[in-house]
């Protein structure tokens, strides 16, 4: 039931995106993508329900959310990109979803939570990250498309471009900062100490400080504050996949 | 002024992203006695402990309240942010260099002084805690955990249990679930007596005191001491002392918990003090721009 709502959402999302990028009117895209984004909320329902926890805890669960939230962010908050560009945010979400469906079958085995993940903090802490991951990715697409454009930022269009990363990389700042403090809330609740010097959160604390440099630029130009967007861009790929895959810490499970 | 200060936070925070992210990398010190000196420094067990490290974030600190002071930063908002992140920084060397951690591992039905485990000649914690039961709850699967419970009688209190997510507050101390394992039982047949207790107990019998240890799953022999004098003995088998023979037979696995004790002075503080950070990024970023 969760594949059939899963593959069924890929596909409306492949009919909004080919509608999007036939330059469609919002009425068909905006159809085509509700249906979607529907269908993806009722597959993630009927995971939560059988597996007896939100889809926060393993790889597969947490592309299923982050492709989610570019899909909501892109219905919702569509203002803010450029419909130009939407597209490219609405094919981020359809690599994320591709991505979890075409992961080895043991990855998606729902599996009971441990006891440690057993906390109301994982409701907080999950969600703020990914959606931290999320205004990053958007900060990257915009960062890429600043790249791609040329970059004369005295351009109307460069100038509202740099001006929309600048908010997504705030939207990040703020949600990895949240994810941090509720993660060390949480630790210190379980285990009663809030920082372990884990692999995964020394890379979310690297994120944070990357982050932390944009907002501290002696001359804050955009090639900069665009080169920053992608080392932190970078830096969030080996939190959340390098760290998983190459070191081994509390965050293991993840 | 103002660009001084933001030099130095981009040195600062460029070497800490540095030593960070070179150390996960590395092993701990153990598995790399022949590393360069200079690499030593990086090991992920010296370097988040070491001077070093210390000496960065508390640069970074005193850094944002100078620029507070000296006027590197513009705005109000600004400095109260800046303020409350050196707060947090100065609150985590404060909490790093004086609460205290202990482990203490119960054995169920036997019992330990807090205060012998913390030090303390506080009455307060002059509490004998002893382990009523374990418990290991496991997922409707029968194989993963889902809990692990330490129910606990307090003297003087009611039962309480300690689990993880569920830590116990006593004072200035909280008991949090680390681990446990299985400890094996033996029984002592002494004349008509029988005596149950576990490796590395002492029982006492019409004033012996009968103690043992040497307990290998590989080569299952025990070393008994009657007395302080010792005896080898099979898993079931039988010695004398005393002119008495004694029969020893294994008995039940029983569980041992391990529980942290961790003195929290300044963890709260530096919580709601993360809360108002948080607020204040906010009011920055979106309120007050």
């Amino acid at each position: 039931m969760e594949k059939i709502g899963l593959y069924t959402a890929l596909i409306l999302y492949l009919i909004a995106f080919v509608l999007l990028i036939t330059q469609s009117r919002w009425r068909s895209w905006g159809i085509a993508i509700s249906l979607s984004v529907l269908t993806h909320m009722g597959a993630l329902v009927v995971r939560s329900l059988s597996a007896n926890h939100p889809p926060f805890t393993n790889l597969y669960e947490t592309l299923l959310l982050l492709s989610l939230l570019i899909a909501l962010r892109l219905l919702f908050w569509q203002k803010q990109i450029e419909s130009r560009y939407r597209w490219l945010v609405l094919l981020t979400g359809i690599i994320c979803l591709g991505t979890a469906l075409l992961l080895p079958a043991h990855f998606s085995v729902s599996r009971p939570l441990m006891p440690a993940l057993n906390s109301f903090w994982m409701y907080i802490h999950v969600p703020a990250y990914f959606f931290g991951y999320m205004a990053l990715i958007l900060a990257f697409l915009f960062a890429l498309i600043f790249l791609g454009t040329g970059k004369n930022e005295s351009a109307p269009e460069i100038a509202s471009l740099l001006r929309k990363l600048h908010n997504e990389v705030k939207i990040a700042f703020l949600f990895l900062n949240i994810g941090l403090v509720t993660g060390a809330f949480w630790a210190y609740f379980s285990w009663g100490n809030y920082w372990s010097w884990d692999p995964k959160e020394v890379w979310a604390l690297i994120d944070v400080l990357v982050l932390g440099i944009y907002f501290h630029l002696l001359k804050p130009r955009g090639t900069k504050k665009v080169w920053i967007v992608l080392l932190a861009f970078l830096c969030m790929l080996f939190t959340y996949f390098g760290v998983s895959f190459i070191l081994s810490g509390l965050h293991s499970y993840a | 002024m103002h660009k001084i200060f933001l030099r130095i936070f981009q040195v600062v925070v460029i070497l800490l992203i540095l030593g960070l992210a070179i150390s996960t990398f590395l092993p701990p010190s153990s598995h790399c006695p022949d590393c360069p000196p200079a690499l030593r420094l990086l090991l992920p067990d010296r370097f988040y402990d070491s001077p070093l490290h210390a000496s960065l974030w508390l640069v970074l600190a005193v850094s944002m309240i100078i620029a507070v002071i000296f006027r590197g930063l513009r705005t109000a908002s600004q400095k109260i942010l800046h303020l409350l992140l050196a707060l947090i920084f100065l609150t985590i060397f404060f909490e790093k260099s004086t609460n205290r951690r202990f482990f203490m591992t119960i054995k169920e039905g036997q019992a330990v002084n807090l205060s012998d485990v913390i030090h303390s000649s506080t009455p307060e914690y002059n509490l004998q805690l002893r382990l009523l039961r374990f418990e290991l709850e496991r997922h409707p699967d029968g194989l993963r955990p889902k809990a692990f419970n330490s129910h606990l009688l307090i003297e003087g209190h009611k039962p309480a249990t300690v689990s993880i997510n569920r830590p116990l507050a006593i004072g200035r101390y909280r008991l949090y679930q680390n681990a446990y394992h299985e400890v094996p039982t033996f029984k002592f047949l002494v004349a008509e007596d029988t005596l149950i207790a576990a490796v590395g107990d002492t029982v006492k019998w019409n004033e012996h005191r009968i103690w043992f240890d040497n307990y290998d799953l590989h080569e299952p022999s025990l070393r008994v001491y009657w007395d302080g004098i010792p005896n080898h003995v099979s898993l079931s088998g039988e010695f004398t002392a005393d002119r008495m023979r004694i029969r020893v037979t294994p008995g039940p696995f029983i569980y041992a918990s391990i529980i942290e004790v961790v003195e929290v002075a300044g963890t709260a503080f530096l919580l709601f003090v993360s809360l108002l950070y948080l607020v204040a990024l906010v009011n920055v970023f979106w309120w007050n721009r």
